[in-house]
């Protein structure tokens, strides 16, 4: 007998070993297969398991053997395993497979946890059906444990309980008896020898490992009184011991911590990467040599642990001698302009990294240089080549290399978006030179179009350095873009109002006939479908439908966009008993408008100018005089050609950082009173405005920086001015299509049909609009609305939280605006200032909700209320993108 | 519903065995999928195994979950390669992710890994009577990838009438080259070899200067290929007027260079002349100074 596996629980050798030349191997035919040590299992299915078939020729020794004792153990069902020679006749094999069977696995169960965790926990520890070995518990045991310690339970145990299994014959029950206990948290972190950087400081880089919030003030002062004797209050009052900043900021670290938005519990993974943050901070202030000599993790109660972190800083380098080598295209004048890092500087690994090869800021690196003009084989290298005392000096070694040009892009990981929808947005092209700018560009252009995740987006470069040329792909991965809109809220005087929009984004009119295409919805075209339906039973109801393709026509990035709207106003009476929800009169506005939307190359390609046409009906059902009209009802009708310039180069439509976004637009009718000569002043309203004849005009433009550099606080201000007019003055101006001012700038929260409704926070909705006093009264003396306004803001925003799933921000901002109802009053600096705060949250699903309280410093006048203190604080809600 | 719930929560493995088999037959694949789920760790390693993965693979595959039942067909010929049915495993497995791969405009590296998956099953299985059915299948894949380059090559087309136009001609040059060398028997090529000369005259004739004379040979090049190439097409008329115009343009610019130069040398004479009488006239200051 030949003993040919290796088994794993085998000690005792076979007796009768028959000889086989290992260092030859021969060809066998097996003549027979047994297995042996079967109870649950069968013999035949064992066998097939293995891989081995009589008639089958093998090579012994050889891979066919060890193949199957692979095949066999990979099933994980058996013991062990031998495979035996028990004869050898000629050619014939005769193999014997001895196997051992041992209890399995038939059901896993937990305790202790709850369903979700028991899911989750359930895909880690498949291990049902498996053999019961020692190994395969304790490592079950282990990732369940793992599990808990990364989700801050660092006291979790597990325990075993294993259970006959009697349902199947040699087969065991599992039950892992979890217990959790409570979350540890972080106490204190106490850090020592940082005689040059501050400790908060410090624990503001531990990104992932945070002190639980305390407030520990009046404990502490409590204390102090209780503790305090006649010499030391003497001392405290004579104020003897001058007090320095330091020790300020110290006490108040350690009796503060209000660290509310991120959790304190501890988890080992991220401690170990927040203390390579540390050493990489210190290295980034010069401290080349800095190392955390020791720390500990130690219980300070039964929920809570200390961390101490020693440090040991070293000293402070500088930069002395900068020197260039193997730099043949720009000399090193240039080189050294571009970094912008001189002799005498702190010693900044980062920086120095940052200046060479990529700075997201400003993207004027030294690489750029090189980079935007086809040198992608670029590399500099700096290296140390002296250090005496405290300073250093570096060599940047350069590789040029050649000038690539571009073969080929591509894409990949579009799962439901066509090609040519990313593609033509690509501005990296075969046959260019490479240009790391235009990658950058085509980046952040790729991540606004909204369908794949902006963090996910990376060209992947594939040089070929023979004829240097490169193929870029662009890997993508695709993301929800749909959005949906399903709001309830109390909208004042309309009660209950409901919304459901929806907004699909990437939508394909040519594949809605395709039902094998749809995903669940026909998409992949980039087209946008917008419905939107919002109501609050019959007082308010507004239908919208539209369609854009931006691309229109294939060639040119025109976009082509037709829309259909309804609104309906109806004025319920709700107080007379005898005839309640009777209709007392309502206001409905149809329209329809197509537009065309063309970016353009210049002043620069930023730019796009958009035309579009609206026709619309607006019909009066006792309802005219609301606007100061004579008659009630009737009906007036418009058609306007808008034209829009705007160019656009924010980074970020969600949480902008960089760039601006101006603006103007203009809306214009025909001039019907140049057309009947018979119409004036004094003819009804009815003919004055059966064709609505004005001109409005509307300029807005934002801007946005980053404060100090950083990447989350950003500075936006805004700037909106808008007026209407009248051509001539033989009718004045129509007392539709005016503005009004105040609150939250929603159109479905005002109601306010055949109006431009512009938000301004600390002021009540609409309060801030002329006419307001008279509206309802039949030919008004003012009609209700201002022809021109005037708004500016300023934000400071802050990003907590940059997930694209839930983009947060908080923000606070200073604005002022005003509405005058003629322009003899128009006074810009005669201004409704407020000032205030609030969050905004950007979910994909839901777009952008958002809360603010504002407060308003200035009265606003009314005949009700001849002497209004001021507006006062108040809160406001919005959905969506504010535009104004 | 009842008796299936009951089924949900037996551990009776009999009993489940027998059930997920029944739904099986009567094509309830979902509950089979269910019931199998429980059923398939407790019976490796039994007789019973082998058929109720291979159904659990097709069970799969009847829902059109064709990423698992490819690789629960894998699976299955991986663990069972001996078997019978280890032949349609392989090429179910090919299959499944044929019918998974998406249409030519969307991200193709499934239908790579569905062409890998045929070459295994024809590599491993020459003599299967599904062969054939595989070789069309890697065709129509081909088909599919050749359909992608080409509507690629037509957007640069198409593109050179939008915001951009010498940007998308170069690019037009650069892709529709790469095209020929990717498909070389592609029935595209004459289309796309016609575009080329005209794109690559359009691109020439905006060029500057100093670059006309290098592009215009680059035209005539490409034009002279297709007309060598593609002697019976269609196209051939069109070539010819392309070439005959790439002609004309290099001959007035071979003359506009001509004229050039001598206007320059004209030039660069009579600045040499005035430069020599100012030195002259200066000379003769100087010595009327002195």
């Amino acid at each position: 007998q030949i003993r040919l596996g290796q088994s794993r629980f085998a000690t005792q050798r076979p007796t009768n070993i028959l000889d086989l030349d290992y260092s030859k191997p021969k060809k066998f035919r097996i003549a027979e297969i047994q297995a042996v040590g079967l109870s649950t299992l069968d013999e035949t299915a064992i066998i097939s398991l293995a891989g081995l078939r009589v008639d089958d020729e093998i090579s012994v020794p050889g891979d066919a053997i060890s193949s199957a004792l692979k095949k066999l153990w990979a099933q994980g069902i058996i013991g062990d395993v031998k495979i035996l020679v028990t004869k050898i006749e000629g050619d014939d094999i005769y193999l014997l497979l001895e196997l051992t069977e041992r209890p399995r696995f038939s059901r896993v169960e937990f305790t202790g946890i709850n369903k979700t965790q028991e899911g989750e926990l359930k895909d880690k520890v498949s291990i049902r059906g498996r053999v019961v070995r020692d190994d395969v518990l304790n490592n079950s045991q282990r990732k369940i444990k793992a599990y808990f310690v990364d989700k801050g339970y660092l006291n979790t145990e597990v325990k075993v309980v294993q259970e006959r299994d009697t349902t199947l014959p040699n087969s065991v029950k599992l039950r892992f008896n979890v217990d959790k206990g409570t979350k540890v948290r972080i106490n204190e972190i106490k850090i020592a020898g940082n005689d040059n950087i501050p400790a908060n400081k410090i624990k503001k880089k531990l990104k992932g490992t945070k002190e639980h919030p305390r407030f520990y003030i009046f404990k502490d002062l409590v204390s102090r009184i209780t503790n305090t004797t006649p010499r030391t209050a003497g001392e405290a009052i004579s104020y003897r011991n001058p007090v320095t900043e330091e020790q300020i900021k110290e006490y108040i670290n350690k009796n503060f911590k209000l660290n509310f938005f991120n959790g304190s519990k501890f988890v080992r993974s991220d401690y170990r990467e927040d203390k390579e943050k540390v050493i990489a901070f210190y290295n980034s202030r010069g401290y080349r040599d800095a190392v955390i000599t020791r720390d500990s993790v130690y219980n300070y109660d039964a929920n809570r642990i200390n961390l101490d972190i020693d440090i040991e800083e070293g000293r402070q380098y500088y930069y002395r001698n900068l020197t260039f080598s193997g730099n043949y295209i720009y000399d090193s004048d240039q080189l050294q302009a571009k970094l912008g890092i001189f002799k005498g500087d702190i010693y900044n690994k980062e920086k120095l990294d940052k200046r060479l090869n990529y700075d997201p800021q400003r993207g004027d690196d030294v690489s750029s240089l090189y980079q935007d003009d086809g040198y992608l084989f670029f590399t500099i290298d700096p290296v140390e080549v002296n250090i005496a005392g405290d300073s250093i000096d570096i060599e940047l070694r350069i590789f040029e290399g050649p000038q690539v040009t571009v073969n080929s892009v591509s894409i990949e990981g579009n799962e439901r978006t066509s090609d040519h929808v990313v593609m033509r947005e690509i501005r990296i092209l075969p046959g260019q030179k490479f240009n790391r700018s235009m990658l950058v560009r085509t980046i952040r252009e790729l991540s606004q179009i909204g369908y794949f995740n902006p963090e996910n987006i990376e060209p992947d470069m594939r040089p070929n350095f023979e004829d240097a040329t490169v193929d870029i792909v662009f890997k993508l991965e695709e993301r929800p873009n749909d959005q949906i809109e399903l709001s309830g809220g109390w909208g004042g005087l309309f009660r209950f109002v409901g919304t459901v929009g929806l907004t699909f984004n990437n939508f394909s009119i040519k594949n809605i006939r395709d039902f094998s295409k749809w995903r669940p919805l026909p998409v992949g075209d980039g087209q946008k479908v917008a419905l939107r339906v919002q109501a609050n039973g019959r007082s308010f109801q507004n239908y919208s439908i539209s369609f854009t393709e931006p691309w229109f026509g294939g060639k040119k990035p025109n976009a082509l966009s037709v829309g259909f709207n309804h609104s309906v106003q109806r004025q319920i009476d709700m107080w007379n008993r005898q005839n309640f929800g009777a209709d007392m009169g309502s206001f409905k506005i149809t329209g329809v408008n197509v537009g065309l939307a063309k970016r353009v190359t210049w002043p620069d390609d930023y730019f796009q100018v958009s035309n579009s046409l609206q026709f619309q009906v607006y019909d009066f059902d006792r309802y005219g005089n609301f606007f100061g009209l004579t008659y009630n009802t009737g009906t007036a009708r418009s058609i306007a050609l808008n034209t829009t310039i705007a160019r656009n180069n924010i980074d970020n439509p969600i949480y902008p950082r960089f760039g601006s976004n101006i603006i103007l637009s203009s809306t214009l009718t025909p001039p019907y009173t140049s057309m009947n000569r018979s119409i004036n002043r004094e003819s009804p309203d009815e003919v004055k405005y059966q064709w609505l004849e004005y001109h409005k005009w509307m300029f807005d433009a934002s801007l946005y920086t980053p404060l100090f550099g950083s990447n989350k606080l950003v500075f936006s201000a805004r700037t909106h001015l808008g007026f209407v007019g009248s051509y001539g003055n033989r009718i004045g101006i129509i007392p539709l299509e005016r503005f009004v001012l105040g609150g939250d700038g929603m159109n479905m929260m005002n109601f306010a049909l055949g109006q431009e409704i512009i938000g301004l926070r600390g002021y009540e909705n609409q309060s801030i609009t002329p006419g307001r006093d008279f509206r309802g009264q039949p030919g008004a003396p003012v009609p209700y609305g201002g022809v021109v306004y005037n708004k500016h803001v300023m934000e400071v925003r802050f990003l907590v939280s940059p997930n694209p799933s839930a983009t947060i921000f908080l923000l606070g901002f200073a604005e002022a605006g005003n509405n005058w109802g003629n322009y003899a009053e128009y006074n810009p600096y005669d201004l409704k200032k407020s000032a205030g705060f609030g969050a905004r949250i950007f979910m994909p699903a839901f777009g952008l909700l958002g809360i603010d309280w504002g407060y308003g410093f200035d009265e606003v006048p009314s005949i009700a209320n001849p002497n209004p203190g001021r507006s006062g604080g108040m809160f406001h809600f919005t959905i969506g993108q504010q535009f104004r | 519903c009842g008796e299936f719930y009951k089924l949900e929560k037996s551990t009776n493995w009999d009993e489940l065995y027998d059930a997920a088999n029944r739904y099986y037959d009567k094509k309830e694949f979902n509950k089979a999928i269910i019931l199998y789920d429980r059923v398939l760790p407790v019976i490796r390693g039994s007789g019973k195994a082998e058929m109720a993965e291979f159904n659990y693979a097709y069970a799969h595959f009847r829902t059109k979950r064709y990423i698992e039942a490819a690789g629960y067909f894998k699976t299955f010929f991986d663990t069972y390669n001996r078997s019978p049915l280890a032949e349609e495993a392989l090429f179910m497995n090919a299959y499944s992710l044929y019918l998974d791969s998406p249409d030519y405009n969307l991200d193709q590296r499934s239908s790579r890994d569905a062409v890998n998956a045929i070459q295994l099953f024809m590599n491993r299985f020459p003599e299967s009577d599904s062969y054939e059915r595989a070789l069309g299948m890697i065709d129509d894949l081909q088909k599919r990838f050749e359909e992608k380059a080409f509507q690629e090559s037509k957007m640069y087309y198409r593109l050179t009438d939008g915001l951009f136009p010498g940007e998308f001609y170069r690019a037009c040059i650069i892709n529709f080259q790469n095209f020929a060398k990717s498909y070389p028997d592609s029935k595209y090529n004459e289309e796309l070899g016609f575009k080329l000369v005209e794109v690559s005259l359009a691109y020439a004739e905006r060029s500057v200067f100093a670059k006309k004379e290098d592009r215009l040979k680059e035209t005539i090049t490409f034009g002279e290929n297709f007309l060598k190439r593609f002697p019976e097409s269609g196209y051939g008329k069109k070539v010819s007027n392309l070439l005959s115009k790439t002609q004309t343009e290099l001959e007035s610019y071979y003359k506009l260079k001509e004229d050039y130069e001598k206007r320059t040398a004209e030039a660069r004479r009579l600045i040499e002349e005035e430069e020599a009488r100012n030195r002259d006239a200066a000379d003769a200051l100087k010595s009327a100074e002195n």
